[in-house]
């Protein structure tokens, strides 16, 4: 799969850890673990694998809003995260997806988000790219 | 904690005016300000990586009178494809932010003189 020109990597990882903190920070009681999920596995999301440069260059609380609104997402009602982990995922997430050039719909199925906060503890304190790296060796993919 | 401080050193006072003029203020600009802001861009080479942003030139229309001097020209409205205009929209935003993410990563950007230092 072809992936997106690297100057809007940052960016990307950046906003998409901040869309998943932001939902958790807006929508008090949100199941995170649902809406990251339905977000990986989103049109919106596609859109920014694709490289749409409008949608890749928003931020989190314009990229909520047009989510919620193009996607048709309901938040449901769930137990909170909290702390620094969905920014960690939304991050993470992000960066697999470039780096093995995978759909996010392909990599929230490889790595389920349920997995993704079972791993953050462990995971977390490294580089991210190094954490990335890691995880992807275990799936046996290759960063070309 | 840096912005504000500099806002107050060298902000522009807007009053009295009825129309700004300045750079497009879309992703691309929020990018360098970003970018310049976290010390990651010498301003030597600030001038240029604005020109690179493809940005253009925006005009805001703050007063009443400012908007009371526009005129409609019905006869130059254009119907555009989405599926036409948007490819070449998301074109033009990867070739600058390429550009800009290149300058940024090159030698010209000697990251000494940085937005810190202005305060």
């Amino acid at each position: 799969m072809e992936v997106f020109s690297e100057s809007y990597l940052e960016d990307v990882v950046e906003n998409q850890g901040k869309l998943f903190e932001y939902a958790e920070e807006h929508c008090p009681g949100i199941d995170v673990t649902d809406f990251i999920e339905a977000y990986m596995k989103s049109h919106t999301r596609a859109l920014i694998d694709a490289g749409q440069a409008y949608i890749s260059t928003m931020d989190a609380e314009d990229l909520f809003n047009y989510f919620l609104k193009n996607d048709k997402y309901e938040p449901r009602q769930g137990t909170a995260a909290g702390g620094f982990a969905p920014n960690w995922i939304g991050q993470f997430y992000a960066l697999f997806q470039w780096i093995y050039k995978m759909s996010s719909k392909e990599v929230v199925k490889l790595l389920p988000v349920e997995f993704m906060f079972e791993a953050y503890p462990g995971l977390h304190d490294l580089d991210l790219q190094v954490a990335v790296y890691k995880v992807g060796e275990q799936c046996g993919l290759n960063a070309s | 904690m840096l912005a504000p401080k500099f806002i107050q050193k060298y902000q522009v006072s807007t009053d009295g005016y009825d129309v700004i003029k300045g750079w497009r203020a879309n992703a691309s600009y929020f990018y360098i300000a970003k970018c310049n802001v976290r010390d990651e861009v010498d301003l030597d080479i600030l001038p240029e990586l604005l020109k690179l942003g493809d940005l253009g030139i925006q005009y805001c229309l703050k007063t009443e009178k400012a908007f009371q001097c526009l005129r409609e020209e019905v006869s130059a409205l254009q119907e555009i494809e989405y599926n036409s205009v948007n490819p070449q929209y998301t074109e033009r935003d990867r070739v600058a932010r390429e550009a800009m993410y290149a300058l940024i990563n090159s030698d010209k950007n000697k990251i000494e003189n940085v937005f810190s230092k202005l305060i």
